[in-house]
This record gives C-alpha cells, sequence and structure tokens, in this order.
C-alpha cells in the first residue's frame, strides 16, 4: 500500500443481490486486489448469501474484507450496515430473518424501525446510500439526523455517514453539494465510494440485460430504465483521487470506518449442540459408553479384538478433534428414527467406521469389507467429519420434524441451494431480452455447451441453421455465456440440515421456503463448509420404503422379522442370481449398464457388491478402468502395480483406481498432492466453472506422476478418471452402504419375489422399470399375479394365501390410476361385513363419487362381480352427474334404483382382448391378461415380429435376426459418443439393441418415435450378454392402433404405460440418482 | 313434406385450414407445420397433409417434431391472419347467399351457408358446389362440401363422409349418417370420451339406444344432436354480420367528360357519405375515391385523414385539392360513368356539443379540429411524408431522443418516466461539429474553444455528464460509436453552450476529439 491513498471500496453489489449485481463476489474481490484496494466492502441487498464466498476468496488474497449488508426498507431508505462485533452481527443476521419471515419466498420485508432499533441497541457502522437522482421534495434530514442520533448516543460519534458516489449524469457536483448539506444538518460525514454493480466496465452489457430480465422488457425497449454509462465498476485509484479532488473529506473518511470496523466472519465460532446428552458426562465419555454398548448388542457372543482395537483407534481420532458431539448428533436422529420405525442407513466419510456400526447410524459390518478409517476424519484437514443419513422416502418429513420439534427452528435449519443460470435459461433468458424470434432462440436451445462456459463453435451453430457471423447470436452466445453461473435465486437443499448450539439466525439469516413450514438458511452448503458449521444430511430414498415395506410383508404373512442388519449374509443363491443378471426391481443394478456388467464381474461376496455398485459410473468409465480390471479378476491379466507405495492404495481393486478416494489418494502418493490440494482438486471438478483452475491441476498432476516415473498413459488415465469423479465419482464408503441395499434387495428379490415386488409396486415411483415390467418379472419369477378387485384388492398390493399354501401377489387399488387414499380406505371399511354385489351396491355402502366408481371400473375392478368395464361402466353412468351419491335421500334411492338396471349394458359391444389391453395400460400401468406384442403376434399371419426375444439365447454369434417389442428405455448416455441403447419387450423377455450413430441418423424418426419398434441386426455375444446390433428399424406404433380397431384414439393418446420412458437426453437421471448428494463430502 | 326438412344447407369444411393460410406457397408435399408459445415450449398448432403422413400432429412440441423431421418447414402462428381470412372468407361466400355462419363447434373451420332457395341462380346444387369448390381450390385451400336438409347432417357429412363433396337427395339422413363415427354428431370431447369407453363408435350404436338411458349418462347434449341432424329439431344459421359499410356510388345519366363535372359529383357524393357516417356517429378516417370510365379503366385514389371526420366541407375540400394537385384530365374519348367514393377506416366521432359550444364561445371555434383539418389540407398538398412533427422517445444518445412521426402515425409516445435525463439544451444541432477545445486531460472540462473559427473562454463549467453507447445496437451492424462526455459551458459573455468529448482517455481512443452539438438559452 502506498502512502497516498488507502482507499477501499465499501459499497460495492454482487450477484447475490440477484439481477442486480453483475458479478461474482469472487471477482469483485480479486478486481480490488488487483487494483490495490485496501479493503472491500460487499453489501448485497437485504441479504448475507454472499458474504462467505466474498470472505474465503479475500482470505486467500489476503484483503481485508467488511462483512455488511445493504438494507432497503419497504420505504425505500437505504444504508450499509457493517457490524463491528459479533453481537452486532449476530443482530443484523436476526433482523434479516425477521424481515425474510414476515414475506412469502425472496421477499424481505425490512421497515425502517428494524434499523433503528439495530442502530438503537449495536455496534454498526452506517453507510447511508442516497437516491440517484434527488427529486425536489427529497428531504432526508430527519431519517438522517434520527439514525445518527440513535448511534451517537449508544456509541459516540463518527459511525453514520453518507455516500457520495460519481454516477456521471451531469451533475454529481451539484448533487454532492446538495448531500453534503443534508449531511451536515444530520452531523453526518461523507464517504466516497463507486456503489459498484460490476467489477469492471465491461459488465455493464450484462448488468443491462439482468435489469431487463427483472423487468421484463427487451433491451431495446427499455428507455431510460437502463444506466446511461458504466460507471458502477470499481475505478482506479488515480481516477478515484481525481473525483474527489473536491472533497478530499471523502476519502480520508474510508480510513475512520476502516479503523472502527474489524469484524470478520472468522469471528463466527460454530459450536455443535451439546443438548440432549446425559449432563453429567463429557460428550466424549458418553459417546464412548455408547459405542461399547452398541458394540456389545452387535456382537452378543463377544466384541472380536479386531474391532476393539478399531473402536479404541477412532474414538482417541475423535477425541482429538472433539468431533464428539457431532456423532452424537447423529446417532440422536439415527435413535429416534428406529423409534419409529423408519429405517435409515447412513453414508459418507464418516458413516462406514465402526463407531457408526456400533451406533446403529449404519448395517455395514465394517468386517465385511476393509476400509481405510485414516481416511475420514483427517486431522490435516480440520473440516467437520461428513454423514448422510438416507431415511425411507415416505417417512423423512416426520424426522425433520422431529429435528425441528428438538433444537427449534432458531437452532436447526436447512442449508440453501444456489440456483444458477445453466446454459438452457441464460440462453432462453438472454435471447428474450435481446428480442430474437422464438424460433431460433429454441433451436439456440438445444446448443451443447458441454459442461464449460466456452459457447460453441462455429462448425456446432451451422449444423443447426445458425449463422456463426451474425452479430446478434454472437452477442446472444456471448452474453449467455457469462449469466452462467450467476446465481438466480436460492432454493431449500435437499436435506441438508444445519444444528447449531447458539440461535442459528444470529449466524445467517434465515429465509422462507416455498414450501409450507419449511425454512432455510442463506448459506450454501460450501459456504457451510467454509465456515466449519455441521452439516447433516437428511435425505429420501424409495428403496429403504421398498425395503420396510418388504420386511412387514415377511412379518405380516410369513411371520419371521428381518431388519438390515440381520438379513442372512453371504447367500450363494442371491449371488447366483445377480450372476445371470436377474436384477429387475433391485437396487442399483437393475440399470441396463449394470446389467450387463453383472454377468462379467459376478460378484460373489458383499466386496465384489461394493465394486459392482462402483465401476459402472461416468469416471471409472471414462477412466478406462473398467476392462482393465475385469481382465485381471478373470485373470486374463497380471495383476501388478504401477508402483510399490501404490500397493496400498490399489490393493483391494486389482490394481485398478475405481473409488474416488483411490483416485485422491493417487494424486497424493503418486502425484505429489498434498492432501487438501487433492481435494481442492476434486471441487474444481465438481465446479465446473473454474476451467483455468483444473488446466493448472492437470499440469501438475501429469509432470508430478512422471516425475515419479509413472507412464505417461497411466498418468493421462487417472487424470481422466479424476475428472470423471469430479461430479459423478462414488466413494468407497457410499458404495459400501449401498451395496448393502443391493444385497438387501436381491436376497428378498431372491427368496420372497411376491413380496418384493407388491412393495415395489407400492413405493412407485421409484427405480428404472415401470409396474408392467416389474410384474411381468415376478410372473416369471413364479409368482401368481391377481388383478385389481373391488372386494379383494386392500388400498396396496398384499399377498393372498392360494389353496396351494403359497402367495400370490393381489394389486392394489393404489395401482388404479387417479383413485386417492381416503377412496380406497372407504370401500375397504364398507365391505368388511360382506362384498359388494353390484357396482350400485359398492356406491351405495362406499359412498363412493361418480368419479371414483368411473376410475375403478375403467380398471377393471369389478371384473369379481362379473361385470366388464363397459357394463360397469354403464351401471356407474346411470347414476348421472352427481358429484356424490351417498347419502342419497328415500325418494332419491328409489328413483337411482329404478334406473340403475336397465338392461342396456347387455347390448354394449364387447372389448376385444387388444381393446382390454389398451385399456388396462391406460388405468394400471400394466395388463395381466396379455402383452400387447404376444396379441399383435397371434394377429398377424406373417412374421413380421420375428423372434420371440426368450430365444435370443439360442441364436449364434453373428447371426441375423428379426425382433420385435415395445421400447421401454431409450437412452444415449454422454460417454457413449453417440451410440443410443433401446431395451424392447417382448411377451416373453426383453433385449438390448445398440444403435451405432450411422444408423441412428438413418433411422432417426423410427428410433426417437416408436414405441413399437422392429429391428432388424446381428447378434453380438459376449460371455452371457447378448445384446443385437440394429442395421434396419421400423416403427410399428400404428399396429398397436390395430389393437384398438378404431380410430377414435389418436396417436398421442395412447396410454402412459405403452409409451414406455423415453430417455433421449444425455444422460438419464434414473441412471444417476442421488448424484447432487454425492458431491456434499 | 315437414317444414323444416324443406330446407337445404350446405357446409364447407376447411380440414387444413391453418396451414393453408400460413402458407399457401410451401412447396407440394413438403411437411410443413404452423406453432404457437405454449407453456412449455413452442407447441405445433396444425401440420399439413404431408406433414400428417409423416407421423406429425398438432400438440407435438416443435422440439420433438425437429428432431423427428429435421426438414420441417415452421411458421408461427397469426392469430389475426386466420381469423381474418376466415371472416373474409364467410363474405365472400355471402355472394351465394345471404345466410352464412362460422361453424360453432370449436377448432373447426367450416362455414354454413343456408342455401335453400339459392341453388337454382348457380345452375343447382351440384353446379353451386362445384363452383365455390372450384375457386377455392384454385387458392390452395382444401375443401370439403356437403348439401343436405340439416345443419347436422351437413356438417357430419363434410368432416366425416366418405366423399369429399356430397349432395344429399331429401330424405336420405338416416342411411348416410347412420355409418358415421359419433365424432360427427358435434359432440364435446367429455361425452366422445365416454363413448369410446361404452364401444359406442358409429351414429348407429348411439341411435339404438333408448333415449332415456343416454340422457341419464351423457346429459341432453346427444339426443338433442341427433334430432338436430334428422331434422327434428330445428337449428338456424347464424348469420356473419357485417360491419356497416360507407360507401356512396353515382352513376351520371351522361358520362361526365369534364373534370369540373366529376368534382361536382363528388362534392354531392361527400354530402351522402356525411350523413351515412354521422347517422352511425362514425367519421372517415380514409376515404377511397374511384372513377370508373365507360371503357372499364379505372382511376382511383385515397385520401387519409389525420382526425376522423364527418364533415362534407372538410372532407369536399380535401377531395378538390387532390383532385387539383393530381392535375387530372380527361382523355376526350372517354367519360365518366360512375363514381365510387367509400370510407373503409372509419372511427367513433368525438360526440361533443360542437355547435352549442360554438355558440357559447362565439369567435373559437375548436382549436384541435381546425388544427386537424390543416393537417390534412397540408398533407394534401405536400404528400404524408413531408409534414411530420418531433415525439420526444427515450434514449440516453440526445439526437435519438427524438424521433419524427408522420401525422397518421399514432402510436402511443410512452410516458417519460422519473429517470428522465438532465438538462438537455433548447437548440440541438442537427449534427455536431467538431471543435477545437483545450482541457485537462484526461477527463477535465474544456478551458476555451474555437468554433467556427471563433474563440471562447469559458467561465464556467459543469458535467461531465457521461453517456456511453447503445451496446447492443452492434448486434443489428450499427455503428455505436463512443461513449460521449458532456459539459455545460458558459462563456465570459454567457453564452451557453453544450459540448462533448468523444471517447474515454485511453480506454477508447488516444486523441478524443471534441463536439459542438447544442446551445442553452
Amino acid at each position: 500500500m502506498d502512502k497516498g491513498l488507502r482507499y477501499a471500496e465499501l459499497a460495492a453489489m454482487s450477484n447475490f443481490s440477484f439481477l442486480q449485481g453483475a458479478s461474482h463476489p469472487q471477482e469483485i474481490v480479486w478486481q480490488a486486489y488487483v487494483l490495490g484496494y485496501c479493503a472491500i466492502g460487499i453489501a448485497d441487498l437485504n441479504t448475507l448469501s454472499g458474504q462467505v464466498r466474498a470472505h474465503k476468496a479475500a482470505k486467500e488474497l489476503g484483503i481485508k474484507f467488511l462483512p455488511s449488508a445493504r438494507l432497503h426498507t419497504l420505504c425505500g431508505f437505504e444504508v450499509i450496515a457493517y457490524p463491528r462485533d459479533r453481537s452486532a452481527y449476530g443482530a443484523l443476521s436476526q433482523t434479516l430473518s425477521r424481515a425474510n419471515l414476515r414475506g412469502r419466498k425472496g421477499a424481505c420485508r425490512l421497515e425502517l424501525s428494524d434499523v433503528m432499533d439495530l442502530a438503537t441497541h449495536h455496534k454498526f457502522v452506517w453507510l447511508i446510500v442516497p437516491p440517484i437522482i434527488l427529486s425536489d421534495d427529497y428531504n432526508p434530514v430527519p431519517i438522517w439526523r434520527g439514525l445518527a442520533q440513535q448511534a451517537v448516543k449508544q456509541h459516540g460519534l463518527n459511525h453514520v455517514y453518507v455516500l457520495l458516489a460519481p454516477y456521471k449524469n451531469g451533475d454529481d457536483e451539484a448533487r454532492w453539494q446538495c448531500l453534503m448539506h443534508y449531511a451536515n444538518n444530520a452531523l453526518i460525514k461523507p464517504v466516497a465510494g463507486s456503489d459498484a454493480l460490476y467489477h469492471c466496465r465491461e459488465r455493464r452489457a450484462l448488468q443491462d440485460v439482468l435489469t431487463c430480465i427483472r423487468l421484463h422488457l427487451k433491451v431495446n425497449e427499455t428507455g431510460y430504465r437502463l444506466m446511461a454509462n458504466a460507471e458502477r465498476f470499481l475505478y482506479a485509484r488515480d481516477e478515484i483521487e481525481r473525483t474527489y479532488a473536491c472533497i478530499p473529506d471523502a476519502l480520508s473518511n474510508i480510513k475512520l470506518i476502516l479503523d472502527t470496523c474489524d469484524f470478520s466472519l472468522d469471528e463466527l465460532a460454530y459450536q455443535y449442540p451439546d443438548d440432549s446428552f446425559d449432563p453429567h458426562k463429557t460428550p466424549q465419555a458418553l459417546l464412548e459408553d455408547l459405542t461399547y454398548e452398541g458394540a456389545r448388542q452387535r456382537f452378543p457372543n463377544g466384541i472380536p479384538d479386531k474391532l476393539t482395537s478399531i473402536l479404541k483407534h477412532e474414538l482417541s481420532l475423535i477425541n482429538q478433534l472433539d468431533y464428539a458431539p457431532y456423532f452424537l448428533t447423529v446417532y440422536d436422529i439415527v435413535r429416534y428414527a428406529r423409534a419409529q420405525r423408519i429405517l435409515c442407513q447412513g453414508r459418507g466419510s464418516a458413516a462406514n467406521s465402526a463407531v457408526c456400526y456400533c451406533l446403529g447410524i449404519t448395517s455395514v459390518d465394517p468386517s465385511r469389507l476393509d476400509l481405510l478409517f485414516e481416511r475420514f476424519v483427517s486431522v490435516e484437514r480440520n473440516e467437520p467429519p461428513d454423514i448422510d443419513i438416507d431415511f425411507e422416502n415416505e417417512r423423512r418429513e416426520e424426522v425433520i420434524q422431529y429435528i425441528y420439534r428438538k433444537y427449534g427452528r432458531h437452532r436447526a435449519g436447512i442449508a440453501a441451494t444456489v440456483i444458477t443460470y445453466r446454459s438452457r435459461s441464460a440462453i432462453r433468458e438472454v435471447a428474450k431480452v435481446m428480442g430474437l424470434s422464438s424460433d431460433i432462440a429454441s433451436t439456440m436451445l438445444s446448443l451443447n455447451w458441454g459442461s464449460g462456459r466456452t459457447p460453441p463453435d462455429d462448425e456446432h451453430l451451422r449444423m443447426l441453421g445458425l449463422d456463426p457471423d451474425d452479430g446478434l447470436i454472437r452477442m446472444v452466445l456471448d452474453l449467455a455465456g457469462q449469466l452462467i453461473g450467476f446465481p438466480r435465486h436460492l432454493s431449500q437443499h435437499v436435506g441438508g440440515f444445519v444444528i447449531t448450539r447458539a440461535p442459528l439466525d444470529t449466524l445467517v439469516p434465515i429465509a422462507n421456503a416455498a414450501m409450507k413450514d419449511r425454512t432455510f438458511i442463506e448459506w450454501d452448503k460450501d459456504d457451510l463448509d467454509a465456515m466449519g458449521m455441521l452439516k447433516i444430511d437428511i435425505l429420501a430414498l424409495g428403496m429403504l420404503t421398498a425395503i420396510r415395506r418388504s420386511f412387514d410383508l415377511l412379518a405380516g404373512h410369513y411371520d419371521i422379522q428381518y431388519d438390515l442388519a440381520s438379513v442372512p449374509a453371504a447367500d450363494k443363491a442371491v449371488y447366483d442370481m445377480l450372476c445371470r443378471a436377474e436384477s429387475v426391481g433391485v437396487f442399483q443394478v437393475e440399470s441396463r449398464a449394470q446389467m450387463n456388467m453383472l454377468p462379467r464381474l459376478k460378484p460373489r461376496d458383499f466386496y465384489d457388491l461394493v465394486i459392482q455398485v462402483a465401476i459402472v459410473r461416468p469416471g471409472p468409465i471414462q477412466g478406462d478402468m473398467v476392462h482393465p480390471y475385469l481382465r485381471r479378476r478373470n485373470g486374463e491379466e497380471i495383476v501388478d502395480y504401477p508402483s510399490p507405495e501404490l500397493h496400498d492404495v490399489l490393493g483391494k481393486t486389482l490394481g485398478v483406481p475405481l473409488f474416488q478416494e483411490q483416485a485422491m489418494r493417487i494424486a497424493v502418493v503418486a502425484a505429489g498432492f498434498t492432501p487438501a490440494e487433492a481435494d481442492q482438486l476434486r471441487r474444481a471438478m465438481a465446479t465446473f466453472r473454474k476451467t483455468g483452475l483444473i488446466e493448472n491441476f492437470a499440469t501438475k498432476f501429469l509432470t508430478g506422476m512422471q516425475a515419479r516415473g509413472y507412464s505417461d498413459t497411466f498418468a493421462a488415465r487417472c487424470f481422466r478418471q479424476i475428472e470423471g469423479f469430479g461430479e459423478y465419482g462414488f466413494p468407497e464408503s457410499h458404495a459400501a452402504s449401498f451395496a448393502l441395499l443391493v444385497y438387501v434387495s436381491a436376497w428378498l428379490k431372491c427368496h420372497y419375489p411376491a413380496a418384493f415386488t407388491a412393495s415395489l409396486l407400492n413405493t412407485q415411483p421409484m427405480g428404472f422399470y415401470a409396474p408392467a415390467q416389474l410384474v411381468r418379472e415376478a410372473q416369471r419369477q413364479g409368482v401368481e399375479v391377481l388383478p385389481v378387485c373391488v372386494n379383494k384388492s386392500h388400498f396396496e398390493a398384499d399377498l393372498e394365501p392360494m389353496p396351494s399354501g403359497v402367495f400370490a401377489l393381489r394389486l392394489g387399488l393404489n395401482q388404479v390410476s387417479g383413485l386417492q387414499r381416503h377412496i380406497g380406505e372407504q370401500i375397504i371399511t364398507a365391505r368388511q361385513l360382506h362384498g359388494f354385489d353390484s357396482v350400485r351396491d359398492c356406491a351405495r355402502r362406499a359412498g363412493l363419487s361418480l368419479s371414483a366408481l368411473e376410475r375403478l371400473a375403467r380398471a377393471d375392478g369389478f371384473s369379481g362381480l362379473g361385470l366388464s368395464r363397459r357394463q360397469a361402466l354403464w351401471a356407474a353412468r346411470s347414476f348421472g352427474n352427481e358429484a356424490h351419491i351417498a347419502p342419497l335421500p328415500l325418494f332419491a334411492v328409489a328413483d337411482m334404483e329404478a334406473h340403475a338396471d336397465d338392461g342396456m349394458e347387455e347390448t354394449l359391444p364387447p372389448l376385444s382382448l387388444g381393446e382390454e389391453v389398451v385399456e388396462d395400460y391406460a388405468s394400471l400401468r400394466l395388463s395381466l391378461k396379455a402383452h400387447p406384442v404376444g396379441l399383435l403376434r397371434q394377429h398377424s399371419a406373417s412374421k413380421e415380429f420375428g423372434a420371440r426375444l426368450d430365444q435370443l439365447v439360442h441364436i449364434a454369434n453373428g447371426r441375423s435376426v428379426r425382433l420385435a417389442g415395445l421400447v421401454i428405455c431409450r437412452q444415449r448416455p454422454g460417454s457413449a459418443q453417440g451410440v443410443v441403447f433401446v431395451t424392447l419387450e417382448d411377451e416373453a423377455g426383453t433385449a438390448n439393441i445398440v444403435i451405432w450413430p450411422d444408423c441412428f441418423e438413418t433411422y432417426r424418426r423410427a428410433v426417437i418415435g416408436a414405441r413399437l419398434m422392429v429391428v432388424e441386426g446381428r447378434v453380438q455375444r459376449q460371455g452371457v450378454v447378448v445384446h443385437v446390433v440394429a442395421q434396419r428399424i421400423i416403427d410399428r406404433t400404428n399396429a398397436l392402433h390395430n389393437l384398438l380397431n378404431s380410430h377414435d384414439i389418436a396417436q398421442q393418446d395412447l396410454p402412459r404405460g405403452l409409451r414406455g420412458k423415453a430417455h433421449t437426453g444425455r444422460r438419464t437421471p434414473r441412471e444417476m440418482p442421488w448424484r447432487g448428494d454425492l458431491n456434499t463430502g | 313434406m315437414d317444414k323444416l326438412l324443406s330446407r337445404r344447407i350446405l357446409v364447407l369444411s376447411f380440414p387444413n385450414w391453418v396451414t393453408d393460410i400460413s402458407a399457401p406457397r410451401v412447396k407440394q408435399g413438403k411437411p410443413f407445420g404452423v406453432y404457437a408459445p405454449a407453456q412449455a415450449g413452442l407447441k405445433l398448432v396444425a401440420v399439413n397433409e404431408p406433414a400428417k403422413e409423416i407421423g406429425l400432429c398438432a400438440g407435438m412440441s416443435v422440439v420433438d417434431a425437429r428432431a423427428l423431421v429435421p426438414e420441417l418447414e415452421l411458421q408461427e402462428l397469426d392469430t389475426h391472419l386466420i381469423q381474418r381470412s376466415y371472416a373474409l372468407c364467410a363474405r365472400w361466400a355471402s355472394r351465394f347467399t345471404p345466410w352464412v355462419g362460422f361453424d360453432t363447434v370449436p377448432g373447426h373451420y367450416s362455414l354454413v351457408m343456408d342455401i335453400s332457395g339459392c341453388a337454382h341462380l348457380f345452375g343447382g346444387e351440384r353446379a353451386l358446389v362445384e363452383i365455390i369448390t372450384n375457386i377455392l381450390s384454385r387458392r390452395m385451400i382444401s375443401v370439403r362440401a356437403a348439401i343436405a336438409n340439416t345443419i347436422g347432417a351437413a356438417w357430419a357429412l363434410s368432416h366425416y363422409g366418405a366423399y369429399e363433396h356430397i349432395v344429399l337427395p331429401v330424405g336420405c339422413e338416416y342411411e348416410a349418417l347412420l355409418p358415421l363415427p359419433v365424432a360427427a354428431l358435434r359432440l364435446p370431447a367429455a361425452s366422445l370420451d365416454l363413448c369410446a369407453r361404452f364401444g359406442l363408435r358409429q351414429i348407429e350404436n348411439v341411435a339404438g339406444i333408448e333415449r332415456s338411458a343416454l340422457t341419464r349418462r351423457f346429459g341432453k347434449v346427444i339426443v338433442q344432436r341427433l334430432d338436430q341432424a334428422f331434422g327434428q329439431l330445428s337449428e338456424a344459421v347464424n348469420p356473419v354480420v357485417e360491419p356497416p359499410q360507407f360507401r356512396v356510388q353515382n352513376t351520371p345519366l351522361h358520362p361526365l367528360i369534364d373534370m369540373s363535372q366529376v368534382v361536382h359529383y363528388l362534392n354531392d357524393m361527400t354530402a351522402a357519405l356525411s350523413n351515412l357516417l354521422s347517422k352511425e356517429g362514425r367519421g372517415a378516417k380514409r376515404l377511397d375515391i374511384t372513377l370508373i370510365r365507360t371503357d372499364k379503366a379505372r382511376l382511383s385514389f385515397s385520401i387519409s385523414m389525420s382526425q376522423p371526420s364527418d364533415l362534407t366541407s372538410h372532407m369536399a375540400r380535401l377531395i378538390d385539392d387532390r383532385i387539383e394537385r393530381l392535375n387530372l384530365s380527361l382523355d376526350g374519348a372517354y367519360g365518366i360513368d360512375t363514381l365510387w367514393l367509400d370510407a373503409p377506416r372509419t372511427a367513433p366521432m368525438d360526440m361533443g356539443q360542437s355547435h352549442f359550444e360554438r355558440i357559447i364561445s362565439q369567435s373559437a371555434p375548436k382549436i384541435g379540429y381546425a388544427f386537424s383539418a390543416l393537417c390534412d389540407r397540408l398533407v394534401g398538398r405536400l404528400g404524408a411524408t413531408h409534414f411530420v412533427r418531433l415525439s420526444p422517445h427515450e434514449d440516453h444518445v440526445p439526437e435519438r431522443a427524438v424521433i419524427y412521426q408522420t401525422i397518421f402515425d399514432h402510436r402511443p409516445i410512452k410516458n417519460v418516466d422519473a429517470h428522465t435525463p438532465q438538462t438537455r439544451p433548447i437548440l440541438l444541432l442537427p449534427q455536431a461539429e467538431v471543435i477545437d477545445v483545450i482541457a485537462e486531460i484526461p477527463e477535465g472540462a474544456p478551458r476555451r474553444f474555437r468554433w467556427r473559427r471563433r474563440l471562447y473562454e469559458i467561465a464556467s463549467a459543469s458535467g461531465p455528464e457521461r453517456i456511453s453507447p447503445s451496446w447492443w445496437r452492434t448486434a443489428y451492424g450499427l455503428d455505436v460509436g463512443y461513449t460521449r462526455d458532456y459539459f455545460r459551458l458558459e462563456d465570459r459573455e454567457g453564452h451557453r453552450f453544450w459540448l462533448y468529448r468523444d471517447g474515454l482517455y485511453t480506454d477508447e481512443t488516444h486523441r478524443p476529439h471534441w463536439y459542438m452539438h447544442g446551445f442553452f438559452a
């Protein structure tokens, strides 16, 4: 800092002042540093959400950062508040919380009295921001003087200032004179500052675009609503000196403020909550007691020595880092869930510790795998340990409400997620503002920006019919590129809870979420990490609900009790089933890619499942680690290690890195990274914004490995894998937790397929397959599936004992589309005494509305009464259009009975089997009567539909084949270079079709549009895995219409169930569930 | 014969109206679609036959359609065009019968025409259908036509019949309609859906069911539609109401061979037109004058008016002026035998008590009216583009803050809101002039400058007012120039100037020029 000028901008706004600021907080801090400012203050409109990012950036650069908020009251008064100590900061945060909670989501209703109240009681420095244009009736003196007096009363003079900003609109001097006059009257002092909205002049265009988005205007219609110039940036110091030559006080007063304010966000010491524990014991002692108690329960026959030593080691590490309260908090939540019989399972780096196993946080026996415990909490990285807990998706809310009850809303809150502009939303908004015609805009939306911010190249544009030399298109792309990554609004995180000892709102403001009764804090997970705050992810997992339901069915019908930990381990039949790739419905390994892997990997024990879960991920695939691993596993390649030091890292995976932490360990062991750097690298990968940073890491990584004597190709592969892991990798601990669920669900499927399928049906929507496929799989396993029946079905799918003694699966009323639970319950209550004998009887006794009756009739729910769906509907409709039928007055009942059976229903034309099937799909999403393809095959005399899919296994490799089936899924994975995978289903089985890009182009229409597809191609066989490589594709969707014998139902009206799940996107969300949560670690 | 059955109804249905109208020139056989923005992106609202064959249909999203058919031609829906053409078509059809009505079924474009007693004028019903369909086909509009005794029957046959054109003999409704699908009964979607669920596909299925059973399940609608189709329930054509026409025609006994006679006739006709207009309380905004010579040659011109007017004198004067200016002369050989005076655009008149006001304030007629009359006359003499007014326009760049509008340009001037720019000079030079300035570098105000060879010493200065270029204009290939710093200056003699430096020093240019742009009072 030179002697002449100590300058600092104190009134900058970042893009967390949504749609106003046009620079990231980090950019502003950077620019301030580059310009040689001695400090920087970023004050966003009624929020503290960008503060941590700025604080972190300032800390890295060693520049002073003043935490603050720009308070904008409802009456239009604007003032920046700089807290001078921790309690003032807390009060500021509390005031913002209060104002946030007064309004709906995103609206902060701050009153002038709130500001005055703050000024009266707490130590702040105040910087008043007067409006840009002083109207004739503008007289701020009463308010200014009021504020000054409040502040003076408490803390002496010199704490209220007014901002004199050079807006360069022609009358700066006159305006300053006027403001100085007011300021003198109110006994306050002037301060210089550019009231920056962006860090450099070049961002003006983007700021204008943001303004247009805010005002819903096109840029050429804005008139005077945009600023006339680009002066709201951070000035160079000589320019500042020149600008304020006439009021040197304004510059020197900056120093006064800087000297008074030395509060830093570092003072926000986070404390773990300590309540709910025994007051007579230290948390550590309590944790140790609970752990050993749990261990004794887990191992009633004595705790193994190995475990004891592990526990000792972990507990001492926990003691050293003082994490006991954290574990106890997690334990408390899990204990509650257990008491409520809510299944849960922990994962995350710390979750697979022996301590967590003993506390019941996870059910993965640590002796079943051999995890490196050192890794979960490291002494050098002083970061809080990470445990995510999955709960049954339907009952997670109970756990959340428990946390709120226990800690209070003032101490527990959900973290925010900063919703940012992605390429699509950015282009959409910018195109609208720039007045691009809607068809060009929609074409541009289909541009593939990859994962970076670099706009698509000219070639790509031309392919879409866009002119890369067109000025407007260039400008839209350029501005959209700048806009990508800008925060748009805050939203609540899926389940990240923050729990504190002190009131939470003194740490960070709380705001209302869109969801009722939900509040969230203004910081996201990265902010919380940076502030070292405890976060526990309370997540929802559908499979846990399904497993709990299965356990309930087992208990109810077979009278056997199980939980996650007590399911018999190492069951040969289960692994045999998985090796045959019979995994429909099984957690994680049911996708097409996983099914292909199963017979190749042949999992035989629990750790194989851990690998199975982790290996079919973009990380290992991009890093080309899959095939080497398979070769080594099958003994086709020698297991060797690039170096002895990597033997420790890669020993368990035969020398091939498969897990995220292995990749990070390689960075440390083989490329010479420090653990902290390795972690930075992983984060850099996850947030694609810092492209430049990745380049640096790449060089460092590759040269580091070369220097240590590794081959270039191995190094490059490792790095590619880290790239893949960044966003979609699996750490070993996650994989282990998931593998347990894989095993349990596979075990259920193997031994109790009826109960398992019923549970899956009751937990829809979930998983990869539609109910039709799940039911067909159960039938294939020999389960008898019974149709929906008003007299027999429960609301949920259930087991029904058959005369033979085995259980059949009875579809539930919940399978009927649109039938609400309370109606189902009405039906079940009403039929308790004796079953219904007619539609009328059902309507009256269960008190059903016409629409409910119709739904049941359409779903063929009266077939048990000998009525076809048409006849039932005819009878139902005879009650006319009344919304609700019962209870009816006496005469109406008599009238109704007179009309109900007019005999006409006998004359209605009967439904053909084809129509029945289509109707089944329409209202039940499955049909037990027949498979559409099977029906068509019967009807068509020719061999148009080719071979049945179950015959595929008998056809030799390379032979030509013709197949037909319903398209049940279509994928074009990003990692597969344009190859499309289609899964077909017919009455006998399924088949995987591979469509190469040239074939796709030729038959594009059929591939995208077909619901019933006929494929000609060649059989390709790898071991037991069979594909068909398509050569010719025919869209035979119209054949499905033949089933209807009618023109009434237009093409788009084919029922959902027949349409299949079309995944044409780059990545299938269903194949990568929970991917957002995996990055929390 | 039943009185109801004696009527004859022609229904023209336009199965592809939207696409036919939107792009009449799309190449035969090429897939084409019309889209409109919907909640979830753009949706197709209509597709032509080739597109239908490929599998596209209305309701599909444009993205999906493009993915299926990359070569698909697309056009945005122009509702206004579609509706206007529809109305025009109805008006055109009224040359065959006065009773022409629009279809009442939503989503269908068709015309319902009561042709009872009209057909013989065109050589019978078959000939009539042929005439109409021929004309429409030449205009590339696909049409299906059916004549029957009831609206219901004709509608059903024209939309769902097996033939493109059909003339149904009297009394054949039953046989003709029974095999048609139930949709031909003009039923609401919910009823159609229910029919499908019951398996009632054709009209004969429905017609066979007891009426009370039908009514209980469907409400009255099916029974009513059946009765209408079979002529047991009357249904009237709702003719399209034409807006009133303001048009006067005159056919002199002898062809007019002198221009002054023409003017005389026109003057009389203006009085008649003025009568028509004031009866409806409207004033003309445009007059079309058409003179037809004995050899059928046409001579026509139009006059626009800035304010609606029904004043005979004013209109007559404008016509006089125009004829004088056009300097029309009549070729001796042919005279004018027909004159048309038409007011195609009218607007409601301001119904003030003008006469009463005039009595009260003897001398002052309504200024506004007199002014617009003057404007009209000036435009008549100078031409519309030579007579303009200045209007404020929101733009930070001073020379663009004002635009020229013709007096017929009634685009509303947006209210200039609170963020109006700083003081502007009362006189702005048409083109800023380069001057020599001595000023502090980089951003100081001028000390002295030389303009038009005279030196001015500055006594006081204020500013700068910095105005940056409108960056988005570069996207349209427009030159935007540099950032300007405007200063308000006063010289020792009290002259006040507005000048600017063009370009930020070093950032944009190293030798910024200075310009004189305006003067204050």
